[in-house]
C-alpha cells in the first residue's frame, strides 16, 4: 500500500510516523519524519542496524517516489566507565 | 556508597540476540543494582521476551535487578509474559510494589510502576468527559498511586529509589516536542514521589530528551533512556542517606 503521493506533506509525515510506530518491522515511535521537495528525511534512534534498514523499507514502499534521507541511528552503545556522583 | 546502574528503552527484539549481553559485561563489577526502566523489548512479544531472558540471564545472580515495564512491552498484549520471563531470570518486576536489599549493611529500597501520560501542571489532562478521556487521566493516577504507595513500604530504607517508565518531571523531556509531553508523563508521578520521598528517581520513555531533572521537591530525576545516555548504562553514586562517605546528605523529601 502507497500513501497518496500528492497529499500535503503535513499529512504524508503523519501517516509515515505513524507507519513507523506500528510496522512490526520498525516499532519505533521516537523517529521524526520530515519532508521537503520531494525527500523524505527520518532522524531519530532505534535499537539495531537492521530496523534502521526496515525504515528505509517502510518508506520506500509507503512514499516510492520520494527520495529517502535515512539520517536515523541506531543504539548500540557500549560501556562506559564513568558514574556521576549524586549529592 | 551505593552504586545504581541503570538504563531504559533498550527494545530487544529477536535481531537483538548477542546485542545487549556484551555490553553488560563490567556492569557486576560496576555496580551494587542494576535497575531496568520499561520498554525492554520492541513490541512485547514471547520470542522478543524469551531474547531478553537469555540476553540478562545470570545477571541478576551477580547484581540484584530490578524493572518496571514500558509501553512497548504492552503492545501485544504480552505483559505478562514479559514479566514471568523475566522473574524467571532473577529480575524483580515492580508494579505498584517495592522491594529492600542489603549492600553491606545497607538497606536500598526499590519502589517501582510504569507509570502513564497525562501531562504537568498548567498544560494536562483532565478527569473529564468522555469516558476515554478519564480512563486515560485514571490510568495515570492509578499508577502515580500505585508507585506512592511502593515509597511508602520502602520509608524505613536507607536508600530509596523510585523506578518508573514515564516521565515524573519536564526537566528530563528538554528536546523533545512540547506537544508531546503529555504522552510522555505526568506531574501525578513526581508528586507521587516527593509525597513519600526518596533519593532518586529515574525514568525512561523521552528518548529525544535530557537526563538530569528535579521534582518540585527537591528528588533528583535522571532520564535512562538509552539514546539519551548514548551508553550501555549510567552509574550513579547515592550516599547512605548523608551518614557516610563523601558528598553532603542526599537530596530528597525525606522527612
Amino acid at each position: 500500500m502507497t500513501l497518496e503521493q500528492n497529499s500535503p506533506a503535513d499529512y504524508l509525515v503523519g501517516h509515515l510516523e505513524e507507519a513507523l510506530a506500528r510496522d512490526p518491522r520498525v516499532s519505533e515511535q521516537g523517529l521524526h519524519v520530515a519532508i521537503a521537495a520531494g525527500k523524505v528525511f527520518v532522524t531519530g534512534t532505534v535499537s539495531t542496524s537492521e530496523r534502521l534498514d526496515a525504515v528505509a523499507e517502510v518508506v520506500g514502499e509507503l512514499l516510492p517516489d520520494y527520495e529517502l534521507h535515512n539520517e536515523a541511528t541506531t543504539t548500540e552503545y557500549p560501556e562506559m566507565s564513568d558514574e556521576e556522583h549524586l549529592s | 556508597m551505593i552504586r545504581v546502574a541503570a538504563v531504559g528503552d533498550i527494545h530487544v527484539g529477536r535481531d537483538s540476540v548477542g546485542r545487549v549481553r556484551c555490553h553488560l559485561e563490567h556492569l557486576p563489577n560496576r555496580a551494587d543494582l542494576f535497575l531496568l526502566a520499561g520498554d525492554l523489548t520492541k513490541r512485547g512479544l514471547p520470542e522478543e521476551a524469551d531474547v531478553l531472558a537469555d540476553e540478562l540471564r545470570g545477571l541478576p545472580d551477580q547484581v540484584p535487578t530490578f524493572a518496571v515495564l514500558g509501553n512497548h512491552d504492552f503492545e501485544a498484549g504480552c505483559e505478562e509474559y514479559v514479566a514471568k520471563s523475566l522473574a524467571g531470570i532473577g529480575v524483580r518486576v515492580l508494579e505498584g510494589d517495592s522491594e529492600t536489599i542489603d549492600v553491606d549493611g545497607v538497606s536500598v529500597g526499590v519502589a517501582g510502576a510504569k507509570g502513564f501520560g497525562g501531562g504537568f501542571a498548567g498544560a494536562c489532562a483532565t478527569e473529564f468527559g468522555e469516558p476515554e478521556m478519564k480512563g486515560f487521566v485514571h490510568h495515570s493516577m492509578e499508577t502515580a498511586a500505585r508507585l506512592e504507595k511502593a515509597l511508602h513500604e520502602i520509608a524505613d530504607a536507607d536508600v530509596r529509589i523510585a523506578l518508573m517508565h514515564y516521565a515524573p518531571v519536564e526537566s528530563t523531556l528538554r528536546g523533545e516536542r512540547l506537544e508531546i509531553y503529555p504522552f510522555l508523563g505526568s506531574y501525578y508521578l513526581a508528586e507521587a514521589v516527593d509525597r513519600a520521598g526518596a533519593d532518586l528517581a529515574l525514568h525512561g520513555h523521552a528518548h529525544g530528551g535530557s537526563e538530569k531533572g528535579v521534582t518540585p521537591g527537591g528528588v533528583t530525576v535522571r532520564n535512562v533512556a538509552q539514546p539519551v545516555l548514548r551508553k550501555a548504562y549510567s552509574v550513579y553514586c547515592l550516599e547512605r542517606g548523608g551518614e557516610i562517605g563523601c558528598g553532603a546528605p542526599t537530596v530528597g523529601a525525606r522527612a
